[in-house]
């Protein structure tokens, strides 16, 4: 277990900052890049992938923002590990399933982090924590910029940055929300703002749960076009679609408590005795708790709980977290006691 | 590649003669498939070689006899039945040319277009895995993947940033230079209108400037 220090700290993009109405939990963008003179995916051997780790590397040492930063390759991580990795969103699941010769860089408050090897030879990720996805970007590009000048990065002035996937073929650029959204939920809006949003190109999906169930309410949306657009133009869609949603998910919360409020406070108290009490928690239960008591906070109904702290304990409560802080593998069974347990006390703390 | 008859245009016919245990496939282009295929109608003779000498020409049965017919041209697919019988007359220890049948196809993209000559990726590899082996493929697979960015993005062209301080670009990928893509500012005003109108539920303006949308997409695709 080598993450140890690592899982005591919260990530900088979980602060709750920006998101004054505690829907928007974060922005990410993501940009894809090449080496130009090696091989990507199947054609690129050991060698070759041992070869693009140190150029990354290397270039990464003497650029101003990733100088310090820590370097973790997937060879000297164990599964435990590299699962920790993904939960803190640091990592994909593709590069913890990675047959090795591949690693990821981050800096000290994981806002930003370089995967290598992944499906092409480097993944760049900006977080912010918030509705602003501008400052993603700029983070982002600020880095890609670093980099590029000290490796070439295979780029065609008709078609873009070239990448492994012609999906990603253009400006690379991923630019996504993590949003919490339990009013249109509830008030079964979903169905039509995830057809509005796949009508404008973009796709939605659970950051937890599968497909459009969303455990807890929390959805990653991001655009799907990366060619034909420019950076800023995808900043600015991203932008503009945080903006509706936001508005949408008021209103939908407004018409809940205009027509139901016991109903919702009933729901969101509930939710947080269960937190305060349950000795048993299972991910999926923990989830949808953690949803009500946000959208509590969000309503202004709980006061004491930021959403820095719900936001942390999303993070600390997954399976390889629990094991990290356990120092031990655990059953199933074990964890979801250990996950209750870990809530019980962090939220007598934050409430006394 | 190039049609192995006349070896100048490109071939886009996969010719099939199968003779008894035999079968040759031959890469053609159109105008000599059509050419060759009625040869094979007209004369029975083999492909690729000279009429024997003396040999009379085999005639057309009629359709009461069941022969030959259908166009040189056919769907891809189509046996084209050609039976003919040996002309008499030829070596005479040669075998009797069996019943022939010509199968006229489409070669599908995958085998016209040459694998990369840096990583030795084929296109049908690419479409098989749907990821690129290096830089130079999209190069390789120039004119093809015109039509998959299209689909994918519904552009072909990188509007965004460059490398800081490229100039010239490492990879030509070999798309035709003069295609001027609708103006992006266009569609972006209409994608960002139809934004508002479905925001707003005014779904029959959405629906006209989707369509607006698609023509000029469609537009771009035809001068591709």
């Amino acid at each position: 277990m080598k993450l140890q220090a690592m899982i005591q700290t919260a990530p900088s993009w979980l602060s709750g900052a920006d998101d004054a109405d505690g829907i928007v939990v974060s922005c990410r963008a993501r940009l894809a890049r090449n080496l130009t003179a090696h091989p990507f995916g199947a054609k690129a051997t050991p060698a070759h992938r041992e070869q693009v780790v140190a150029e990354v590397l290397g270039a990464a040492k003497q650029s101003r923002q990733m100088g310090s930063a820590s370097f973790y390759s997937m060879d000297m991580l164990d599964s435990d590990d590299r699962r920790v990795l993904v939960e803190r969103h640091l990592i994909s699941p593709a590069l913890a399933d990675s047959g090795g010769h591949s690693g990821v860089l981050f800096n000290s408050d994981e806002s930003l982090s370089v995967m290598i090897n992944e499906e092409d030879h480097l993944r760049l990720q900006a977080m912010c924590p918030g509705r602003r996805a501008r400052v993603a970007w700029s983070a982002a590009s600020a880095l890609d910029d670093e980099l590029n000048a000290a490796v070439g990065c295979a780029y065609d002035e008709a078609l873009g940055y070239l990448t492994a996937c012609p999906t990603n073929t253009g400006t690379g650029l991923r630019m996504s929300v993590l949003i919490h959204l339990p009013g249109l939920v509830l008030t079964e809006d979903m169905e039509r703002v995830l057809q509005g949003l796949n009508q404008l190109s973009f796709a939605v999906r659970g950051v937890y749960g599968e497909g459009t169930n969303a455990a807890g309410n929390l959805f990653q949306i991001s655009n799907q076009v990366t060619l034909g657009r420019s950076e800023e133009q995808l900043v600015d869609d991203l932008t503009g679609i945080i903006r509706q949603l936001v508005e949408y998910e008021r209103d939908a919360q407004e018409n809940l408590l205009g027509e139901a409020r016991p109903q919702v406070e009933d729901k969101v108290w509930r939710a947080f005795g269960l937190l305060s009490q349950a000795r048993v928690l299972s991910s999926q239960e923990f989830m949808n708790l953690l949803s009500a008591v946000r959208l509590g906070v969000s309503l202004k109904f709980v006061e004491k709980v930021p959403t820095s702290f719900l936001n942390h304990l999303m993070i600390i409560t997954q399976p390889s977290h629990l094991q990290a802080r356990a120092g031990a593998h655990l059953e199933p069974q074990e964890r979801d006691i250990q996950r209750a347990d870990l809530v019980r006390r962090q939220l007598s703390e934050v409430v006394a | 590649m190039k049609c192995t008859s006349c070896n100048q245009r490109e071939a886009t016919i996969a010719f099939t003669r199968i003779a008894g245990d035999d079968k040759q496939v031959l890469h053609l282009c159109a105008s000599c498939a059509e050419r060759i295929a009625r040869q094979e109608k007209g004369t029975g003779q083999e492909l690729g070689e000279a009429p024997a000498q003396g040999a009379p020409k085999a005639t057309p049965a009629g359709p009461a006899e069941g022969g030959q017919q259908a166009p040189p041209k056919t769907p891809a697919g189509t046996e084209t039945p050609a039976g003919t019988e040996a002309p008499a007359g030829s070596e005479a220890d040669k075998p009797p040319i069996k019943k022939v049948s010509v199968v006229v196809g489409h070669l599908s993209r995958s085998d016209t277009v040459a694998p990369c000559p840096e990583c030795g990726m084929t296109y049908e590899e690419f479409r098989k895995v749907g990821r690129f082996g290096c830089a130079r493929c999209y190069g390789a697979f120039g004119p093809h993947l015109q039509r998959l960015l299209k689909r994918v993005h519904g552009a072909t062209r990188h509007t965004g940033k460059s490398p800081a301080g490229s100039g010239s670009t490492p990879h030509s990928t070999a798309a035709p230079p003069a295609v001027a893509a609708a103006p992006p500012e266009e569609l972006g005003r209409l994608r960002q209108e139809l934004e508002k109108a479905v925001a707003a539920e005014a779904y029959e303006r959405a629906a006209e400037l989707r369509d607006r949308i698609s023509q000029l997409q469609a537009e771009d695709t035809d001068r591709i």
